[in-house]
């Protein structure tokens, strides 16, 4: 397979992936360990679903909490996975906002947290720190959920959690 | 909004290969090779795409001091376009070849006479047009083989990747899942099984009992 078809036929992982993530979100309170670190991730403002397939239909939630919202539950029970989602990202004192997209895994609107320095240079690389500890938080919450999903068995009792977590059945 | 200050919006890549020995004069050496340049109306180009320093889009020779930064190497894209509006052209055309039809004392052009007022008149108003200027940050970690593009305009990414690897000769992969993989441990083994496994029915009854 080229190289190109590889990277489509393994674009579903992206959207898994933030499906993933929010049922992790929403059924952990938003925590997830990361090395010794403790990161709260939770959905905000807008959510975006789409239909798998040949079917382009989708569903823009926009609201303070768009996973709470009857549209996005609705959203899932009919198939249709994250592709955008707004996330509020929280390490010990310091938020990050950042959309993320299925396809790139890509970071997009990033608002860093306030920054500590003074000085324009030491600015400038705390500045890039902060993207730099975005991305790592983003890729080692990829790499858990890949952990997950290509190992047979962990995966099916999770997406068997999932499934009943979307359909609402302890 | 640029790497400088302001939200981020970018496309990530990773860097394929090591930097060469030298590489801080090597690569600011082909970057004023392929440094932003005046759009040429004479070679009748609507476009013009270089390097330019990150700070002033203007300045378009590079040197260490402005490229260089620790571990970062920073520079901007400059890309700068002609085009006439439209309507504003349709409307000076239909005005041309009138003006030309009574000049020559006749109803009807040719198609080539058509041609040849629209070519003409195409050349005299774009000298008259301010092109359009757009910069597009680069910022590259070079010990962490990442780099951040500073827009996720797709043809835009596509013309920076060719003018990135054609000045340093290094390949770059867009951050994807599939690029993901391959950074990561058990590259192969994750591939080989990313690439046997299909996407999952996620809302699918779940099975009584557990998994």
């Amino acid at each position: 397979m080229d190289l190109i078809n590889r990277i489509n036929y393994t674009s579903f992982l992206g959207r898994e992936f933030l499906t993933w993530l929010w049922y992790r979100s929403d059924t952990r309170e938003g925590l997830f360990k990361i090395d010794d670190n403790t990161v709260e991730v939770w959905f905000d403002a807008k959510l975006t679903l789409e239909a798998q397939g040949d079917l382009k239909e989708s569903n823009v939630v926009k609201a303070e909490n768009p996973t709470d919202t009857d549209e996005a539950r609705a959203a899932l029970l009919t198939g249709k996975l994250v592709t955008e989602a707004r996330l509020r990202v929280i390490v010990e004192q310091k938020q990050w906002g950042a959309t993320v997209k299925a396809d790139n895994i890509g970071l997009s609107s990033v608002k860093l947290p306030a920054l500590l320095s003074r000085e324009d240079d030491d600015q400038l690389y705390e500045r890039f720190f902060l993207m730099e500890e975005m991305e790592d938080i983003l890729d080692a919450l990829f790499d858990q959920f890949i952990a997950v999903r290509l190992n047979d068995s962990t995966w099916k009792k999770e997406i068997n959690a999932i499934r009943s977590w979307i359909h609402n059945v302890d | 909004m640029g790497a400088l200050s302001g939200n981020v919006t970018t496309t990530a890549y990773y860097v394929d290969g090591e930097v060469p020995e030298g590489f801080r004069e090597t690569f600011v050496d082909a970057m004023n090779k392929n440094s932003f340049t005046d759009i040429d109306l004479a070679l009748d180009h609507d476009e013009s795409m270089g390097w330019v320093s990150i700070t002033d889009p203007f300045d378009s020779e590079l040197t260490i001091e402005k490229f260089v930064w620790g571990d970062y190497l920073m520079a901007a894209i400059r890309h700068d376009v002609v085009r006439l509006p439209a309507t504003a052209f349709k409307f000076h055309l239909q005005k041309a070849l009138a003006e030309r039809r009574e000049k020559e004392g006749r109803e009807r052009l040719t198609k080539a006479e058509i041609d040849d007022t629209r070519d003409f008149l195409e050349r005299q108003l774009k000298k008259r047009v301010l092109p359009s200027i757009k910069t597009h940050d680069l910022v590259w970690n070079v010990p962490r083989k990442e780099l951040w593009f500073w827009t996720t305009n797709k043809k835009v990414n596509e013309l920076f990747v060719d003018l990135f690897e054609d000045t340093f000769q290094i390949k770059i992969y867009e951050k994807n899942p599939y690029s993901r993989l391959e950074r990561m441990e058990e590259s192969e083994r994750l591939i080989a099984r990313a690439l046997e496994i299909e996407p999952s029915s996620m809302a699918a009854q779940p099975s009584k009992g557990g998994a």
